[in-house]
C-alpha cells in the first residue's frame, strides 16, 4: 500500500491555517457577547444603579490591561527564544488573571447585595460579567496548559503560545466593552 | 529574528498600553464628567481600546499580510 503524504507546501501554510481557524473562533465569540451587550441596552437602556462600584472596576480593568501586556511579552519571548522571559511573564499572566478572577468575585459580593440577579440590571451584569469570567477561567487553563507542556517536554514549538495568548488577549477586548457598557455608560 | 527587533516589539508593546491605560482613565473621567449622555463619547475611545488591542497585541493584520 503506498502511503499518502502531504505536499510540502501545506505544512507551509500550516500556521496561517490555525491562525485563520482561530480568528473564525475568535468571531463566533464575538457574536455572542455582542449579543449579550446588545442585551443589555435593548433591556435596560444605559441605566446605571449608583451603587454599581466604578473605582473597582478600573482597577480590574487595569490588571487586565497589565496582564495582556505580560502575556504579549510571554508571547514574543517564546518567538525569540527567549525562556526565561516567557516563563516569568506567563507566570506574571497566570498571577493577574487570578487577581482579576477575584476582583470580579468582590464584585459579585457587592452586586447581590444592591442589585441582584431579581432586579433586570442584576441579571444583565450577573450574565455579562458570569461569561466573561468563565473566559477568564479557561484562557488561564489553557496558558497554564501550554506553559506546563513546554516546561515538561522543553518544547520549542510557538503556534501553542500564539493560539493561548491572542485567546487571553480577545479576553481583554470583551473586557474594554463590558466595562464601559455596565459601569461607565449613562 | 534580530535582538533590535525583540527590543522594538518590546517597547510597541509597552506603548500600546500606556496608550489603553491612558485612554480607560479619560473613559472613567468622561463617565464622571457627564453624569448623562456620555454613550458616544465612551463608546468611541471603547472601539479605540480594542482596535490598538486588536491591532498591536493580537496582530490582526497577520491575516492579510503574511508575513512570517
Amino acid at each position: 500500500m503506498t502511503a499518502i503524504t502531504a505536499p510540502s507546501h501545506h505544512a507551509g501554510n500550516a500556521l496561517a491555517t490555525n491562525r485563520l481557524g482561530l480568528w473564525l473562533f475568535i468571531l463566533s465569540e464575538t457574536f455572542l457577547f455582542a449579543a449579550l451587550v446588545s442585551s443589555r441596552y435593548y433591556i435596560d437602556g444605559v441605566f446605571r444603579p449608583q451603587e454599581l462600584n466604578q473605582v473597582l472596576g478600573l482597577a480590574i480593568s487595569m490588571v487586565l490591561l497589565l496582564s495582556s501586556l505580560t502575556a504579549y511579552k510571554a508571547e514574543i519571548a517564546a518567538a525569540h527564544g527567549d525562556k526565561s522571559a516567557y516563563a516569568r511573564n506567563t507566570v506574571l499572566t497566570l498571577a493577574l488573571g487570578g487577581i482579576f478572577a477575584v476582583g470580579v468575585g468582590m464584585e459579585w459580593v457587592e452586586a447581590f447585595t444592591f442589585f441582584p440577579p431579581q432586579v433586570a440590571f442584576g441579571s444583565i451584569f450577573f450574565t455579562l460579567t458570569g461569561f466573561h469570567a468563565f473566559h477568564v477561567l479557561s484562557g488561564l487553563a489553557i496558558l497554564f496548559i501550554v506553559y506546563m507542556r513546554r516546561r515538561n517536554t522543553q518544547q520549542s514549538g510557538y503556534w501553542g503560545v500564539e493560539g493561548a495568548v491572542k485567546y487571553w488577549h480577545f479576553v481583554d477586548v470583551v473586557w474594554v466593552v463590558i466595562y464601559p457598557t455596565l459601569y461607565l455608560v449613562s | 529574528m534580530s535582538t533590535a527587533d525583540y527590543a522594538t516589539e518590546q517597547k510597541t508593546g509597552v506603548i500600546a498600553f500606556v496608550a489603553l491605560v491612558v485612554l480607560k482613565i479619560v473613559e472613567y473621567a468622561v463617565a464622571v464628567a457627564m453624569p448623562s449622555g456620555s454613550f458616544l463619547p465612551i463608546a468611541a475611545l471603547a472601539v479605540v481600546d480594542g482596535w490598538i488591542i486588536l491591532k498591536y497585541f493580537m496582530h490582526m493584520p497577520q491575516l492579510w499580510h503574511s508575513e512570517e
